[in-house]
């Protein structure tokens, strides 16, 4: 494509910029309610036993995240409190490669990655060499992950 | 003290522009192929980007940055020694080089002249033409050392440096010096 001038540059790209238009807002809004929904299923699913229990207790942070296309925003963060050591799930943002998500899974010993993938459907990764390979995010694999980040 | 061996094995600063041209000509594509993928929410069938934000596409290949910019000093340190040698070897009678003997006298090893306070000193002290340059470059010298010894710091540079400003930074001294 030749362009003789700089209006008819912008012009092309604009032009292909709106047949490509993506609504930021209703994916930021995607991305929160998808938060929402994997923090209710690990509070009300998967670690309900221990909430009865008492043995975890939970609570919610902000954070603020700042995305290319989107701005900047505020998330909520999980909070684990188990005696005393902290697991936090901490949301990295929407526009991820591969995802349409991404939480980080903090411990004392290590991380890990949660993906929303398509469908609603959030993996995390197992491994990444040899090769990615990324299982559902269930209380079995929630499980694994908490015994790799937290103190042995 | 002893003679060094010279490796003939520096790069020119020019060398070291061309490579990282051509090495960015190669990946800016990808990257840009990346952030499209991402922004149309596009499957990804590559395990080393799965999952990282585009900020860290970005850092990612600021890599290559960085290693330019690395290079481009390290070239233009290697000129700066060689010409530092050859002043010290042909004897020359003017001033800069009478100084250069001097600090040659005062070390047991060359390589443990300095090129901060020793060579670079000299030049802005003899050769007024080369004190901006060099102050520029003494700029760079932070961010090298930042870059070599592991980045494990917040570096107080002063300005961001891209590897363009680096190359323009190494060019203009080496042209004051008189040096290739």
């Amino acid at each position: 494509m030749e362009n003789h001038d700089i209006q008819e540059l912008f012009r092309a790209k604009s032009a292909r910029a709106d047949s490509e238009n993506i609504d930021w807002e209703a994916k930021k809004k995607r991305w929160l309610d998808a938060l929402e929904h994997l923090y209710e299923t690990i509070t009300e699913k998967y670690l309900k036993g221990a909430l009865a229990e008492k043995l975890v207790s939970v609570s919610r942070d902000k954070k603020t995240i700042t995305e290319q296309f989107i701005g900047r925003y505020e998330a909520p963060e999980l909070v684990l409190q188990v005696g005393d050591e902290r697991v936090l799930f901490s949301p990295k943002g929407t526009n991820i490669v591969g995802a349409t998500g991404r939480v980080d899974l903090i411990g004392e010993m290590g991380e890990k990655t949660l993906v929303l993938q398509p469908e609603e459907r959030w993996g995390i990764v197992a491994t990444r060499t040899p090769t990615l390979k990324v299982v559902p995010f269930d209380e079995k694999s929630l499980l694994a992950a908490l015994e790799e980040i937290m103190r042995q | 003290m002893k003679r060094i061996s010279f490796s003939q094995d520096e790069k020119t600063i020019q060398a070291v522009w061309d490579w990282y041209q051509w090495q960015a000509d190669l990946s800016n594509p990808r990257r840009a192929e990346l952030r499209r993928q991402v922004q149309k929410g596009e499957p990804v069938q590559d395990p080393m980007f799965e999952g990282m934000t585009l900020d860290e596409v970005d850092e990612f290949f600021a890599e290559l940055d960085h290693l330019a910019k690395f290079d481009l000093v390290s070239a233009a340190e290697a000129a700066i020694r060689i010409d530092f040698f050859d002043r010290v070897d042909k004897r020359r009678k003017d001033a800069l080089s009478r100084h250069f003997r001097d600090i040659y006298k005062g070390h047991a090893r060359l390589q443990t002249v300095r090129l901060d306070d020793d060579i670079l000193d000299a030049w802005r002290e003899h050769e007024p033409a080369t004190r901006r340059p060099v102050s520029d470059f003494k700029g760079v010298l932070g961010l090298r050392h930042w870059l070599a010894h592991g980045r494990y710091w917040n570096p107080k540079l002063g300005r961001d440096y891209s590897p363009g400003d680096v190359y323009d930074i190494a060019f203009n001294l080496l042209q004051a010096m008189g040096v290739q």
